[in-house]
């Protein structure tokens, strides 16, 4: 039967790689056009250097080849002060009409990449090279997109002066073949999750789920995600996920199915008062642990075998005011960091706001968080 | 170049003294020479590029001045992101992003400065404001979900929580309230924000509401302050600052009962609205988007929501005028009250208790007029 199966795949699998070289050489079914993003929430690297470009006006995904491939094992530890000025002036404005709205490293390339939301609305993904920032031509590229527009049914078209449902991305990733994308709504209170397969097509249907997780006591809450990671353990895939009232969500990748409810499992409880921001995984002899970087708090370490050993989910109610519940993390002794990511295997790259006003990038050696 | 031609060009007011002087000395008509002044292309109201007179660079060669051409914000050391190409008479220079109002660029070439040019204030930047604050009700429940701030032009992201005060009983200004999420919610126009109020707080037995209690206190007076210093897209702030007072009310812990509102049907023939009644204040946004007006057939009657009485008043006006018949309204469940109660589940859903989920998409009330 096996026999059979390969034997009548393979002129399946010739006609697909036929295919591949004819379509000039993309894989991944890119066309070269211009990518009319309008805002950009979030940013994040796929595989062969496609940047993936979450715009919440235009309710649109965007995955721009950057043909920045060529590999770096190591990077440069990279230190700019005053970024924020430095790249107002490279945009020709000044520091307080530009915002830095998301961060992200190729880890091929290990280059740094900008979104930039400028104030009169025009948004610019920018790298950064040696000290000078270059910016990523979205004109005449090879790209591909798609849509993520909540459709409220039949009357989307009306004309009773209603819009499409509205929603802000809030985070996105790519694991495992899949873009996965968090959103927030502008009006009911919820959120979406979606699972999108890349290369992209026309006919997918977007795998949209329910997430919810069990808070403590008797309350299951559906609060939006803000931020979230994907990390394996145990032989299982997980999306680990943080919410805007901060507690820390564990959900098995293979759960997620189109249209299905899913119930993460609570491991922790962080704190209120306080949002999450970035996650990034590093690994130190044998141990994984995961670092948070928050709105109110400082960046947190959370070791993944803890998360791995806490069985169930968090419902005792915490007595104690004051008091996290659920598993334990470190508290690292860095405030105010709006963005975090890997620069390497060894280093992290932190965009932070100083108690000086200032804004500066900087790198630290992993080893001394871990 | 297609910009060119596409652009409505405006000349500074020194290019148009000039053209004056030319018109009135008599000599010149005719004569389609150039003023030798830098210029800009302006695109409703937006400065895309700078033309820059080419017989400023005398001699150099046009290759020299396309690579080595350098515009600078006045005073700054790294130059603005943008190509230089040579147009007719002109050298223009096209920013990454448009040129900020009222700022002055350096044109350089090899470190010589060539010209300079101040970018003059856009109408844009003017008529900035806020022109409604929801629930605009005097009494909210003490579980206040969340507050819309509409204004009157696109406004600069990121900048709510340094520009929104909440005051109790006209003397504490109260912190920890709003849920400071990152990205902001807006509207895609950057007309609209929803704040919320911290779920985490509003939700019982959660972590963030038994640490710091309810963020709004039953029978306290407050008042929600937004700043002028926020500023519009455009980069100017507000004329004056505005503000909404109200008291808290009693916990609201029922979800919006769709049969118990009052349908006031119009006569038919009459272009006059149809009002609904709904015996509680609910959510202004959801309001205008939940819900639709059917006829028999299930044709989508077109015309415009609004809402009156303080959100307790639901008013359709028909694009046409009514005919006699029956009718449907339907309401999608996730229409909510101002606690974010929706029409199925209770926002702070209890999962030990069953009875308290509806699992309907859409609930109907059927109507005529005659």
């Amino acid at each position: 039967m096996k026999k059979l199966l390969y034997f009548s795949l393979a002129p399946v699998a010739f006609v697909l790689l036929l295919g591949a070289s004819l379509s000039n050489k993309n894989p991944y079914g890119m066309k070269r056009g211009t990518a009319s993003v309008q805002s950009i929430s979030a940013i994040s690297f796929g595989p062969e250097g496609i940047l993936f470009i979450g715009d919440s006006k235009s309710a649109t995904v965007f995955a721009v080849d950057t043909k920045d491939k060529t590999a770096v094992e190591k990077a440069t530890a990279v230190e700019v002060k005053d970024i924020d000025k430095k790249i107002a002036a490279a945009l020709g404005t000044e520091t307080k009409n530009i915002r830095i709205q998301d961060m992200a490293v190729n880890p091929i390339s290990k280059k740094i990449y900008f979104a930039v939301q400028v104030v009169d609305g025009t948004p610019v993904v920018l790298t950064l090279n040696g000290d000078k920032f270059e910016s990523v031509n979205l004109k005449d590229i090879v790209f591909s997109q798609s849509s993520i527009a909540n459709v409220p049914g039949e009357d989307a078209k009306d004309k009773n002066g209603r819009s499409l449902r509205e929603q802000v991305i809030s985070d996105l990733n790519y694991a495992d073949g899949s873009v996965m994308l968090s959103g927030i709504s502008n009006q009911e209170f919820g959120s979406t999750f979606r699972k999108i397969a890349f290369p992209f097509s026309d006919k997918q249907q977007h795998s949209t789920l329910e997430i919810y997780h069990t808070a403590h006591g008797r309350y299951e809450t559906s609060a939006p995600i803000r931020t979230f990671t994907t990390a394996e353990f145990n032989g299982k895939k997980y999306i680990v996920a943080s919410y805007t009232c901060t507690p820390l969500v564990l959900f098995p990748m293979d759960e997620l199915q189109p249209g299905k409810h899913v119930k993460g499992r609570t491991v922790a409880e962080l704190g209120g008062g306080n949002s999450p921001i970035d996650m990034v995984t590093l690994q130190k002899d044998g141990i994984t642990s995961l670092l948070m970087a928050n709105t109110n708090r400082p960046v947190m370490r959370i070791n993944y075998d803890d998360i791995k050993s806490f069985e169930g989910t968090l419902t005792e109610h915490v007595k104690e005011s004051y008091k996290t519940a659920g598993i334990g993390y470190v508290s690292i002794p860095v405030v105010n960091v709006l963005q975090m990511d890997k620069l390497d295997e060894t280093q992290v790259l932190v965009l932070q706001r100083k108690a000086t006003g200032d804004l500066d990038l900087w790198t630290v050696k992993a080893d001394r968080w871990l | 170049m297609a910009l060119k031609q596409k652009k409505i060009v405006q000349r500074t007011s020194y290019a148009f003294a000039w053209l004056v002087f030319l018109f009135i000395m008599g000599g010149c008509k005719g004569d389609k020479r150039k003023p030798s002044t830098t210029y800009i292309i302006y695109e409703d109201s937006t400065a895309l590029a700078m033309m820059i007179p080419r017989e400023l660079f005398k001699e150099v060669p046009d290759e020299m001045i396309i690579d080595s051409l350098r515009v600078y914000v006045k005073g700054a050391t790294v130059p603005v992101l943008g190509t230089a190409t040579i147009e007719n008479d002109d050298v223009m220079f096209e920013p990454v992003v448009p040129l900020t109002a009222e700022m002055s660029y350096e044109v350089k070439l090899q470190g010589e400065l060539i010209t300079t040019l101040s970018v003059p204030p856009t109408e844009k930047m003017y008529k900035s404001g806020v022109t409604a604050i929801y629930p605009s009700a005097e009494i909210v429940p003490e579980n206040l979900l969340k507050f819309y701030i509409v204004f009157a032009q696109p406004m600069q992201e990121g900048y709510a929580f340094e520009n929104i005060i909440l005051l109790r009983n006209d003397r504490d200004t109260v912190t920890g309230v709003f849920l400071d999420l990152q990205p902001e919610l807006w509207n895609s126009e950057r007309t609209i924000l929803t704040l919320w109020l911290d779920p985490g707080r509003i939700k019982r037995d959660l972590q963030p509401n038994k640490k710091m209690g309810n963020p709004l206190q039953q029978g306290d007076r407050y008042r929600l302050l937004i700043k002028k210093d926020w500023r519009n897209a455009g980069g100017k702030n507000m004329e004056t600052n505005y503000h909404k007072e109200f008291k808290v009310g009693p916990r609201d812990s029922l979800v919006p009962d769709h049969r118990v509102w009052m349908i006031l049907p119009p006569e038919a023939g009459s272009p006059e609205p149809l009002y609904v009644d709904m015996k509680e204040s609910l959510d202004y946004i959801l309001l205008k988007n939940a819900v639709r007006i059917k006829d028999k057939s299930g044709k989508t009657i077109q015309g415009v929501f609004d809402t009156k009485r303080e959100e307790t008043r639901l008013v359709f006006t028909p694009s046409e005028v009514w005919k006699a018949g029956d009718y449907i309204m339907e309401i999608e469940n996730r229409l909510e009250d101002l606690a974010g109660n929706n029409l199925n589940r209770l926002f702070d859903k209890d999962i030990t208790k069953k009875d308290n989920v509806g699992s309907q998409e859409v609930y109907r009330r059927y109507f005529s007029i005659k």
